[in-house]
This record gives C-alpha cells, sequence and structure tokens, in this order.
C-alpha cells in the first residue's frame, strides 16, 4: 500500500483491541480504508461490528492498536493529546446523535463554537451560506433546549461544517429522529457533500439513510465485508440480510 | 432500605468524603479547642491545689485592689513575729513577697540589652526564702542570695536568683551582674543561682519569670518598706504563709490568729495618729488595713476562680470560631446533598417506581445523612486530639506552659461534638430530603429530571422580608445608644443575621447578573474559555448562591472586623492630630499581653530633668491604669490617673466643663474628672461630690471636677496620681507623655529623653507618628488573629466551592467530553473551569464584604462614641480581601480543573 494519496483520511491495517486475556474484544481487524474528499460514505453494519471504533480512530478520538490512520495524509499515531484536539478542532467536523450542542450558548454560538475555540475569525462569506443552508433564520439565538430536535440536528451539522474540515463524521445522526425531519437532515447532509465538496463519513442503521450515500462499506466482526457503490435502499436491504444470515 | 444506603455511599466515595471533610474540619476544631481549655484548666486546677495546698493558713490584707484580688496592701512586718511566736500550733513560717513586672535585663546576640518578656506569663519579683514545707524556690545551680547592704545605696550590688528556664533560654550566667527593672527602678543584681520553682526536680513556673532576692533585700527593691517621714519606714509582707503542725486543728489555730491579728491592726493604726495629718492621708490603704488568715481552701477555690475566668474566656472565644467554622459547614453539606439528589433523581424514582414509599426514600436520605455525621465526628474528634496535641506543643514552645501529661478526654467533648457534628450534618439533609419524597415514580422515565426548589417566588417574598427585619433590627441597634446593654448587642447580631438570611436567600436572584458583570472582562481576555465560565457560573444561580454563601459567611466577619479597627484606628488617629500636644510617649514594649508598668522614679527624674532643662523639655507626666480599680454605685468601672495639673498642656480631653485640675474642697477626698456618656447615664455634674469605693471596699468622696467628651486615651473615669497614691497605691506607670519646650531643639530633646531612659530597655520612647503606628500594629495584630480563627471557615468555604465544582463537572461529563471532541483544549479546559470558581468565589466576596461593611459600620456607630467616634472603611483591605476571594476560586478549581482536563473524551461523550 502507497504511503500518499489524496485520500481526506485512511486508515491502513487498523485493528484495535478492547480488554485482555479472557476479556479481548477485537473490535477492529485489519481494517483498510479510504475516504476521498469530496465523497459521502456511509457504515453499515450489525451492532458490536466497529462501526463507531472505526468512525473514532479515524477522527482522533481514539487510537489504534496496531496499524495506521491519516487525515490528509498526517499520521495520527504519534500525535500528542494538544496536536489530537488541534487536529479535531481544524481538521475534522463531528456530528452525534445526541447532545451535540451546549445548552448554556445559543444556536449561533454553538455553531461557531470550533472557530472561538480556535479564536479564528468567521469568514463571513462562507458563514452566510452555512447559515442559510441550515435554514434555521431567527431561531439562531435561541438556545438548544428552545429548539427541536431535528433543529438541534440540523446546528449540528452546520457547527461540523463550519471550519472547513477535511471531513465530517455523523454518528447515527438521524437516529433520534422521526423519518420525516431525519430527512431533513440527511438532506442538508448530501447538500453540503455536493455544494461544499465536503467529504463526509456516517455510521447509521438505516438503509434509506444510507443509500444516500456515494459508497457503502458494510462492516461484520470488526472486518469490512463488503462496499457497495451508490447504492439503492433494496441492495442495502439485501446485502444486510445475506451478511446476517 | 439500610443495606442500600449504605452503598449508595460506598458508591459515591469521593463525593460524600469531600463533604463529611467540612464537618470533620469543622468538629476537628470544635474538639481542639475543648481539648486544649480542657488541658489548661486541669492543669490550672491541679496547679491550684498543689499551691493552695503548700500552706495551710495565710495571713494577707483583707481587701484586694481590683476585681480579680491579685493586688493587695501588703502587710506589717510586725505580723511576722506575732505569727511566730505568739500562736501555738503554728509550724513553720514563711514572710512572701511578691511583686509583678520585674525583669531583669540581658544583652541579646545583637549586643542590645533587652528585658525578659513573656508571652501573657506574669514576671515575678519574690523574696527567697527556704522554710520547711512552705518552700517554693529550689537552688539548681550557685547558692541562694544573701543579704549585701542597703540596695538603695547606688554602690551596693545585691544578689539574686532566677528561674532556670528565663535564665538558659536568655543565657544568663551565673557570677554575672544584671540590670533588673522592678517597681523602684532599674537596679544592678549579681545572678548567684538559678532555681526550680515548686520543686526540687523540675521548674514549674509554666513560663512565668521568677527573680528572687534575699527577703530585706527584696523589701527595698520591690518597694515594700512604707515611708513614714520622722518614724523611717515600716517593712512589709505581701502575705505571711504558715504551716500548721501536725495534730493542731487549723480551725482554732486561724481563728486564735485572727483575733489576735485584729487586735493588732487596731493598735497599728493608732500608731498613726500621732503623724501629721498629710501623711496620715497618704497612708490611708495601711491605716485601714484589715487583716485576715484564710485556709487553703479558701486559697485554691480563688485561684481555681480565675483561671476558669480566664480559661473560660479562652474556651468561649474558641467555640464561637468553631461554630462559625461548622454553620460554614453546614451550608456546604446542604448544598451538596442538593447536588448529589439532584443527579440521583431517577434512581430514587426507580426505587419510588419498584414500591418504595416516599417516606422510605426520605429516610434513607436521611440515614445517609446520619451514617456521614458519625463518620466525620469520629475522624473530627480524631483529628481534632491530633490537632491538640500539636496545639498543645506549640503552646510549650512559645512559653505558654511547660506542663506534661497527656491530653483529658471529657465525655462533654464527645457529646458536643457528636452533637454537633451529627446534628449540623442531618439539619442540612432535612431540606433535600424533603424534597425527595415529592420524586414522583415517573420522573425515573424522563430525560431531564432534578429536584424541584423552593420556588423563586416564595425566596423572593421571604428574603425580602428576612433582609427588611434585619435592617430594621440593625437601624434600631445603632440609634440606640450605650451598646453595653445586653438588648442592643442581641438587636445588632439578630439583624446581622437576618440581613444574612435574607441576603442568603435572595442570593440566587442576583447571580445570574452578578456572574454576567464579573464574566464580561474575564471572557474579554479568555475569550470562549471565559464566556463558558460565566455561564456555567451563572447557569445553576442556587447552587452558585450556596456554594457562595460559605465564602459570604467568613468574609462578611472578616469585614466587620476590619470596619471596626479601622475605625478605631481613625479614631485614635484624629485623636491624636488633634488633641496631643505631647511630643513622646513611653511604655512597655510588651509585644504580647498586657502592657506592663514600670517604677515611677523615670517620670521623678523626667520631671527633674524638665526642671533643669526648661529650654529642652517642659514637663512629663505618667498614667497609670486600674482595670476594674474602682466602684460607682457597686459597679466596677476602669480608672485612670495622671497628673491632672499638667494634662492640659499634653493633650486636649475636649472638656465641657467644668475644670481639668480644679482644688478639691473641703471635706473631699479628691477630685474626678469624667466622660459625657457615664456623666449623663448616672445623671452626675460637675460640682457633685460622689461616694466611690476604690478596690472594692476603700470609700471615698470624689468630687466632680470637669466632664469631657475625649475618652480615646483615658478612658471614661480619671483622677490625679495622688489620689491613687492613697487609695490604689499598688498601682504602677503605665504610660508617660513628654512635652518638648516651645524653643526645643527636638534632637537634643529627644536624645536627652533617650539617655534618660536608656535604664528601662523595656520602654519604648515613641514620636507622636510611632506610637500611632504602634497602636496601628497592635489592632492589626487583633485583626490578623480573628482572621487566622476564621480561616478555618474560609478553608471549609474553599473546600465548599471545590465540591460544587467536582460535582458539577461530573454532572456535565458528557458536555464536556463533547467540548474536547470538538477541539477546547486540555489547557482551555482548565482554564473555563477555573474562571468559574473565581466568578463564584468573587460573587461570595462580593456580598460577603458589602455585608460585612455593612455590619462593620453598623458595630461601629452603636459602639459608645467615647470608644469609637470615627466611621472609616479600610477600602485597601476590601480590594485584598476581594483579590484573595478571587485566589480562593482558583485554588479550589485545582482539583476540579485538572479532573475536567483529564477527562477520557471517548468516556465523556458516551456518558449517561
Ligand atoms: N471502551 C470499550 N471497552 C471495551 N470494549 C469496547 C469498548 N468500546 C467498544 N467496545 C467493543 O468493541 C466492539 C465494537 O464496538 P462499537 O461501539 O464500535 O460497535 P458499533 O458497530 O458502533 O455498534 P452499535 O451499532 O451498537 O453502535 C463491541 O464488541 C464493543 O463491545
Ligand atoms: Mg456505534
Amino acid at each position: 500500500m502507497n504511503t500518499s494519496s489524496n485520500a481526506a483520511a485512511r486508515v491502513v491495517n487498523g485493528t484495535k483491541i478492547y480488554g485482555e486475556g479472557e476479556t479481548e474484544v477485537k473490535a477492529l481487524d485489519g481494517v483498510n480504508v479510504e475516504f476521498q474528499t469530496g465523497e459521502f460514505t456511509a457504515i453499515m453494519g450489525p451492532s458490536g461490528s466497529g462501526k463507531s471504533t472505526l468512525m473514532h480512530c479515524v477522527a482522533g478520538l481514539d487510537t489504534l492498536t496496531t496499524g495506521q490512520s491519516f487525515i490528509n495524509d498526517a499520521s495520527l499515531n504519534d500525535l500528542s493529546d494538544r496536536e489530537l484536539t488541534l487536529l479535531r478542532r481544524d481538521k475534522i467536523g463531528f456530528v452525534f446523535q445526541a447532545f451535540n450542542l451546549i445548552p448554556t450558548l445559543n444556536a449561533r454560538e454553538n455553531l461557531t463554537l470550533p472557530l472561538d475555540l480556535a479564536g479564528q475569525k468567521v469568514d463571513p462569506i462562507w458563514m452566510n451560506k452555512v447559515i442559510t443552508s441550515v435554514g434555521l433564520g431567527d431561531r439562531l439565538d435561541h438556545r438548544p433546549d428552545e429548539l427541536s430536535g431535528g433543529q438541534q440536528q440540523r446546528v449540528a451539522v452546520a457547527r461540523a461544517l463550519v471550519s472547513q474540515p477535511a471531513i465530517v463524521f455523523a454518528d447515527e445522526p438521524t437516529g433520534n429522529l422521526d423519518s420525516i425531519t431525519g430527512n431533513e437532515v440527511l438532506e442538508f447532509l448530501r447538500s453540503a457533500v455536493d455544494d461544499l465538496n465536503q467529504t463526509l463519513v456516517m455510521v447509521t442503521h438505516d438503509a434509506a439513510a444510507a443509500s444516500r450515500a456515494d459508497r457503502v462499506l458494510f462492516l461484520a466482526d470488526g472486518k469490512i465485508v463488503k462496499e457497495l457503490s451508490a447504492p439503492s435502499s433494496e441492495e442495502i436491504f439485501d446485502t444486510l440480510k445475506r451478511l446476517d444470515g | 432500605m439500610f443495606r442500600l444506603t449504605l452503598r449508595n455511599i460506598s458508591r459515591r466515595k469521593l463525593r460524600y468524603a469531600l463533604t463529611a471533610f467540612a464537618v470533620v474540619l469543622g468538629v476537628a476544631f470544635l474538639s481542639t479547642s475543648f481539648f486544649l481549655t480542657d488541658r489548661l484548666r486541669d492543669s490550672f486546677d491541679e496547679l491550684s491545689v498543689e499551691i493552695g495546698s503548700d500552706q495551710d493558713l495565710i495571713v494577707r490584707a483583707a481587701v484586694p485592689q481590683d476585681a480579680d484580688r491579685s493586688i493587695r496592701v501588703p502587710v506589717p512586718e510586725q505580723i511576722l513575729e506575732i505569727v511566730t511566736t505568739e500562736v501555738p500550733g503554728i509550724k513553720t513560717v514563711a514572710p512572701f513577697i511578691r511583686a509583678f513586672s520585674v525583669q531583669p535585663v540581658f544583652i541579646n546576640s545583637k549586643g542590645e540589652s533587652e528585658a525578659v518578656t513573656t508571652i501573657g506569663a506574669p514576671q515575678f519579683g519574690v523574696n527567697y526564702y527556704e522554710a520547711g514545707q512552705l518552700t517554693q524556690y529550689f537552688i539548681v545551680e550557685g547558692r541562694p542570695p544573701e543579704w549585701i547592704g542597703p540596695v538603695e545605696d547606688e554602690s551596693v550590688i545585691g544578689e539574686f536568683v532566677l528561674d532556670v528556664d528565663t535564665a538558659s533560654d536568655n543565657d544568663f550566667v551565673i557570677g554575672n551582674t544584671y540590670q533588673i527593672s522592678g517597681p523602684s527602678g532599674n537596679k544592678a543584681f549579681e545572678l548567684v543561682g538559678t532555681i526550680n520553682w515548686r520543686s526540687p526536680d523540675e521548674n514549674k513556673a509554666t513560663g512565668a519569670t521568677i527573680s528572687a532576692f534575699e527577703t530585706e533585700t527584696a523589701q527595698t527593691f520591690l518597694n515594700r518598706n512604707i515611708p513614714l517621714g520622722d518614724f523611717g519606714e515600716i517593712g512589709t509582707f505581701d502575705e505571711i504563709l504558715i504551716e500548721v503542725e501536725e495534730g493542731a486543728d487549723i480551725p482554732t489555730v486561724q481563728n486564735s490568729l485572727q483575733t489576735l491579728l485584729d487586735g493588732f491592726t487596731d493598735q497599728f493604726a493608732s500608731n498613726f495618729l500621732a503623724l501629721p495629718e498629710k501623711q496620715q492621708d497618704a497612708l490611708t490603704s495601711y491605716i485601714d488595713i484589715q487583716i485576715e488568715v484564710v485556709d487553703s481552701e479558701t486559697i485554691t477555690q480563688e485561684n481555681q476562680d480565675d483561671f476558669s475566668q480566664f480559661i473560660n474566656i479562652l474556651s468561649n472565644v474558641l467555640l464561637a470560631f468553631a461554630i462559625i467554622a461548622v454553620i460554614v459547614s453546614a451550608f456546604i453539606i446542604n448544598n451538596t446533598f442538593s447536588i448529589v439528589l439532584g443527579q440521583r433523581v431517577k434512581e430514587l424514582a426507580l426505587l419510588r417506581a419498584l414500591g418504595a414509599t416516599s417516606r422510605q426514600v426520605a429516610q434513607s436520605v436521611i440515614l445517609e445523612a446520619i451514617l456521614i455525621g458519625v463518620f466525620a465526628s469520629a475522624v473530627g474528634l480524631a483529628g481534632g486530639y491530633a490537632l491538640a496535641l500539636g496545639g498543645q506543643e506549640l503552646l510549650e514552645s512559645v512559653g505558654f506552659g511547660r506542663s506534661t501529661g497527656s491530653l483529658p478526654i471529657r465525655s462533654r467533648t464527645i457529646i458536643v461534638a457528636a452533637v454537633i457534628g451529627i446534628g449540623a450534618t442531618v439539619l442540612s439533609s432535612i431540606g433535600p430530603a424533603n424534597r425527595v419524597r415529592s420524586i414522583a415514580p415517573v420522573e425515573a422515565l424522563r430525560d431531564q429530571s432534578g429536584l424541584t426548589p423552593t420556588s423563586l417566588s416564595r425566596r423572593l417574598i421571604g428574603g425580602v422580608s428576612t433582609a427588611l427585619v434585619g435592617a430594621v433590627m440593625l437601624i434600631i441597634s445603632i440609634f440606640k445608644d450605650d451598646l453595653n446593654t445586653a438588648p442592643q448587642l442581641t438587636l445588632l447580631a439578630g439583624g446581622a443575621l437576618a440581613t444574612f438570611g435574607g441576603v442568603y436567600l435572595l442570593s440566587p436572584v442576583a447571580t445570574r447578573p452578578i456572574a454576567n458583570l464579573l464574566g464580561r472582562p474575564i471572557q474579554k481576555i479568555f475569550k470562549m474559555p471565559g464566556r463558558l465560565a460565566k455561564e456555567n457560573a451563572g447557569r445553576r444561580p442556587r447552587r452558585t448562591a450556596a456554594t457562595a454563601a460559605a465564602l459570604t459567611i467568613g468574609l462578611a466577619l472578616v469585614s466587620m472586623a476590619a470596619v471596626v479597627s479601622d475605625s478605631l484606628k481613625a479614631t485614635i488617629g484624629k485623636t491624636l492630630d488633634t488633641s496631643i500636644s505631647a511630643d513622646l510617649f513611653i511604655s512597655s514594649e510588651g509585644g504580647f499581653g498586657p502592657p506592663t508598668g514600670f517604677s515611677s522614679d523615670l517620670v521623678v527624674d523626667l520631671s527633674i530633668a524638665a526642671e533643669e532643662n526648661p529650654e529642652l523639655i517642659d514637663s512629663a507626666v505618667s498614667y497609670r491604669f486600674a482595670f476594674a480599680g474602682m466602684t460607682v454605685a457597686d459597679d466596677y468601672k476602669d480608672v485612670a490617673s495622671t497628673d491632672l495639673a499638667l494634662l492640659s498642656r499634653h493633650m486636649d480631653i475636649d472638656l465641657a466643663e467644668g475644670s481639668i485640675n480644679a482644688q478639691a474642697p473641703e471635706g473631699s477626698d479628691g477630685t474626678l474628672l469624667l466622660h459625657s456618656d457615664p456623666a449623663e447615664t448616672n445623671n452626675f455634674s460637675v460640682g457633685d461630690q460622689i461616694l466611690v469605693k476604690f478596690g472594692g471596699t476603700r470609700e471615698a468622696n470624689l468630687t466632680i471636677a470637669g466632664i469631657y467628651h475625649n475618652a480615646t486615651l483615658l478612658g471614661n473615669w480619671v483622677v490625679d496620681n495622688s489620689t491613687f497614691d492613697k487609695y490604689l497605691p499598688q498601682t504602677q506607670d503605665f504610660f508617660l507623655s513628654i512635652l518638648y519646650s516651645p524653643t526645643t531643639n527636638t534632637d537634643e530633646a529627644l536624645g536627652f529623653v533617650t539617655a534618660l531612659t536608656d535604664e528601662y530597655p523595656q520602654l519604648a520612647v515613641e514620636s507622636q507618628r510611632e506610637y500611632r503606628e504602634s497602636i496601628e500594629a497592635q489592632l492589626d495584630q487583633v485583626l490578623t488573629i480573628i482572621t487566622v480563627f476564621l480561616g478555618l471557615s474560609l478553608l471549609i468555604a474553599v473546600l465548599g466551592i471545590t465540591n460544587t465544582l467536582a460535582l458539577s463537572v461530573y454532572e456535565q461529563t458528557r458536555e464536556l467530553g463533547l467540548l474536547r471532541a470538538i477541539g477546547m483544549t486540555r489547557r482551555q479546559m482548565r482554564r473555563m473551569v477555573r474562571w468559574e470558581a473565581v466568578i463564584v468565589a468573587l460573587f461570595g466576596g462580593i456580598l460577603g464584604v458589602a455585608m460585612g461593611i455593612l455590619f462593620g459600620l453598623a458595630a461601629t456607630a452603636a459602639i459608645d462614641t467615647s470608644i469609637v467616634s470615627e466611621l472609616s472603611i479600610p477600602v485597601k483591605s476590601v480590594i485584598q480581601y476581594l483579590a484573595i476571594s478571587a485566589i480562593f476560586g482558583i485554588v479550589a478549581a485545582i482539583l476540579p480543573a485538572y479532573r475536567a482536563s483529564r477527562l477520557k473524551v471517548l468516556d465523556a461523550i458516551s456518558h449517561n
């Protein structure tokens, strides 16, 4: 495997082992994967298959036991906590399933939080673009507890985009939403890829959600067992069924 | 339920440990003060019994000169003969002389003369004697002092022995000659030996200095000879100690001796009838003398009473500070319980859903409190014992007692510590426990759950009305004069308490605005972390307010003391600036403890010098003070005496009426000046003759010559020195003031005075400015002691902030994880927690300082104007206190900030 490519992020021979001896769990088992710039990847697989672990290891929230992970060709392996933090702040966007927003800050402040933490000036044009795309209007001055779940997730997505990161990770971003609001959030994610050329990795259990991606990876027992390019929901269903069985 | 409670506690060890620690500290302080004061009381009691049982009977003047019986007129030495020869059944007799403020002078390591000082312990000058059972002094090295010649003769160098501890502490060498400062002035004596007091093997002087002289030498040097003009002089002893023969009945001996002595006093008085009237006058105290024979039980009882009076004051002061500490801890416990239970609502609701009654749930909370209280009280007691051991060492190392022995553990100590420790914990858990009762089973299913706090409107109403009541009480106490009355003190304290309560209830309302205000500059400097700190501080107003309250209490008390002390300083400063014309002041460099008196030789010398050098020095005036030395209508008063003829040249006491140096009319025993306050209360006016009693019994008819307004320096009651000479002859000069001539060369005059006082190394010569500074330094010292004692409460308050922050960090784990995930660095996170703590601490500090100033001003205004007449706010100290609060915040945040920054990001974002 060559050490350089134009991928936004990649993992080479990644394994992740939790625990020792009796209780040892191989959450990732020799994973090789690349996420190309501007590509929307969905990761699917049964519960406990290692989806979140993979994401965390690429995103600098966790470290691989063996193997290497890269963001923009920079290896994460030798980074200190501080360097990892700065990398997350500047190069990576996150959307979690829930609790994405700081309750004491209003939506707008939550949105610009990574920039504020970095002490960076907000690029007004980019900012405008992001804000318009969230479509929150005057609700931007409200605190998270005054927003609906869908609105909250949209703010979270916008926050992930605001620092123009190399890659955005979303772990079941629609897991807590009903299908209509979930769809809105997916729409928003999709448009970020299409309009802003944003690299996006999304973990999901929902075949319909995964069908919006350019590519779907299937994980089982810590291994990538299947990859589909721009599949339909049915194709995804079939694959899942086959993997389960 | 009990097992569940235990499990709850063990699961949240750290949180409960922090809570318990506050109680532990409070209880430890409380029990330390008990242990130590019990120890002191025991050793004093022991000492009293020992001292009392040394002799069977004591002969002494019946009437003490002051309220606490320590000063008496000495008895004529002829009595010794009567006792020795005329009464059957007496085995041994010893004459006893004991003068106070006798200070040997040594050359210190800097080569300067320095008088021996002690920490509060007396400095005795005594006569050395050996008399069988009655012997008190035991030679360690050298030999007993002997009669060398009349020491009033300058060329005669007498001998003395010194207690072995004072000698070794200050490197006294046997064979060398030392100056000793005593009631008759300074004289040189050769040190011929060292002694143990009360035991041949061990010096039991417990920190006191004992200089012992041969008896006749002692009579001369310690002023125990009464001059009788042409009749020569009569020697006296302070007491005569008696050991009764074995088998003799003590009361019988006592009675027959008393009868004999009564006969003697009648005869003794008639001896004086031949004296000129003026001289008779000066000898009043001796002519009227009543002599009593008391037994050892009486002496023991008196000593115990004196000691326990002193110890009661000490223990009450310590107790007061300990109770403040416990109250502060109660706030913290209450707050912790509220927070912890708030975090456990889900779990408690689940219990309810599983069938536990609301009562059972509440009971489990109280049970938790009891267990914590028991544990904390036990640890606190143990810690208190350890602290007391340390305290005992410390006291001994600074010379305050050299006793050995273990600390007494009284059941009272354990009961009080347990009641207060457990009581405070349980009481502060009742509120949260009651709120737990209202948890509905469905809350187990809710996402956001917490305890329902008291409604804000109820708080507002309660707070405003309580604060109003407090303010009204404060105002009444200010405008009602004479603080000495208990109701007014109660009013002041009650007012302060109610105001505090009201402010405490209201403070959550103010939390947000104040947090925003304080947070603004922090946000400016620290950007996002500062912003979040501000938001977090204002986010849970009740919690912030309750956390800050602990600090508020401590700082309110410190600032209150600072305001009173500053007002006192301002009053004294103003008095010195406007009403003192004297140029120099002389007083003992006591350092610690009450000032020591000194020989009136000095003022005589200075006055002679003034007469001889009128171009340099105008005059010298001496001042004496007798605390509780005079009764007016059976009330003990502190009274001062001075040279009334010269006083007005040295200071302006702001005379309202009459004159200062009026002659006492025929039939009056002297003149009296008094402050306008007591004049008003007693309805006295100039020209009135009033009957006072000196030393409790010696009656004198004094004519009120003047009424004045400024009591800062002399107090409320002033008589002439001649009146003291007559009625309180044992009182020494405490203070001198010297006025330069208008045309003087100040350097020369100062040099002149300094040269004369050179032989009194214990005395300091100070200019007005220096004098003022030394008074201010003394006030600062008192303030420092108060602050140190409140330090524990402040420490507990810091602990409270730490505790709350730690709980908040725990509560916000997920939020903190999110912040770290999206790019907050560890440093930024520490900053966020730290500045939240600073805001909370400053909030408490501001409230505390503001209330402290208010209470201080109220107290100052309420205190008698003769003591404090100026109001002053110590701006510098106030700013310091606020800065210190901020530092407290930073210190309190160290641990929680570290914990927050070390959170594992992944664990944190998946934390529930
Ligand atoms: N901190 C940890 N300690 C031990 N084992 C862990 C830890 N985190 C994950 N695992 C284990 O690693 C494996 C993969 O977990 P992971 O969270 O990546 O699965 P997932 O595919 O995201 O599952 P889900 O769909 O339920 O979110 C699982 O077996 C899990 O139990
Ligand atoms: Mg997962």
